[in-house]
């Protein structure tokens, strides 16, 4: 999943490495979840696609440090609309400086209905890939308005 | 195996999946969870069950010092606001499916911990119940 603001995004010519916590892996009989490791390819695959860095690492040893908790993901029980709501805290640190740039937490939600899929987990899926996709978005256009170097 | 035979293991299965009670939690890397006192449960609008009060009166028998109340804002400054959600089903009665708590920085209300219980019909507690096994598990490394 690759998620890219519309309106036009900085671009920095430095590195970022992307940590993700909080998240929570699907088993075979729970509801769809989001993982660390999903969200933190969506989020590198996003940051590369808009330019906001030149590259996004899933190691250390990038110029600036992205950490991104999944503080919270509310999903509803059953229902024909499936509304997820999501919350993510993110830190974006300058690693040569050793200090924090930006932090803000981000909260989006997406609702997926019958008209999407009429299989309920299905459904709930796409609810959440909707909502991580724009709090990805969203991440990305208040990173862009920091103009990095 | 017989068709009735099969039939009543799927029952049996499907009984025993759907009874498997999971519990969550999650702590934000920077934070320090030893250095909260004061704490406000800001008041889930739907929450008509009084979840707000359990949460609150929970914090205040843990050792900390705790409000409750509507509004979004603490009428004091505090050194956490914590928000939950109440999922609630019908089996017989009604019971408590699922509560998620988050506990948030008093003043940027960025998330600091989460934790949520989620019990199907077989495993219910009581609302007071899940409240203490849910704030058990996010203050569990920090005990007072």
């Amino acid at each position: 999943m690759i998620a890219v603001p519309t309106g036009e995004v900085h671009h920095s010519s430095q590195t970022v490495s992307v940590f993700v916590s909080g998240g929570k892996e699907t088993s075979s009989v729970y509801a769809s979840q989001i993982s660390d490791k999903d969200f933190a390819q969506a989020l590198r695959d996003s940051i590369e696609k808009s330019g906001l860095f030149a590259k996004a690492m899933d190691t250390t040893g990038g110029t600036y440090r992205l950490d991104a908790f999944i503080g919270e993901l509310a999903q509803p029980v059953l229902g024909f609309d499936m509304t997820v709501t999501m919350e993510v805290g993110y830190t974006l640190s300058d690693v040569r400086a050793q200090k924090p740039v930006w932090k803000k937490s981000i909260r989006s939600t997406y609702t997926a209905t019958t008209k999407d899929s009429i299989i309920g987990a299905t459904r709930l899926q796409m609810a959440n890939e909707g909502a991580a996709r724009q709090n990805i978005e969203q991440a990305i256009s208040e990173m862009s308005k920091l103009n990095l170097d | 195996m017989s068709h009735v035979t099969r039939i009543f293991a799927l029952v049996i299965l499907s009984c025993v999946i759907s009874a498997c009670a999971n519990m969550h939690s999650s702590r934000a890397p920077d934070a320090d969870l030893s250095k909260l006192h004061t704490f406000y449960v800001q008041k889930l609008p739907a929450d008509d069950r009084g979840i707000d009060k359990l949460i609150s009166d929970r914090l205040n028998a843990m050792g900390y010092q705790s409000t409750y109340g509507e509004a979004e804002n603490p009428p004091a400054e505090v050194d956490a606001i914590v928000t939950y959600e109440d999922k609630w089903m019908w089996d017989i009665t009604m019971y408590m499916i699922r509560l998620n708590v988050q506990v948030r920085d008093g003043k940027s209300r960025s998330i600091m911990a989460t934790a949520e219980s989620y019990r199907p019909s077989l495993e219910r507690k009581s609302p007071p119940d899940m409240v203490a096994e849910v704030l058990n598990e996010i203050f569990k490394k920090d005990a007072k």
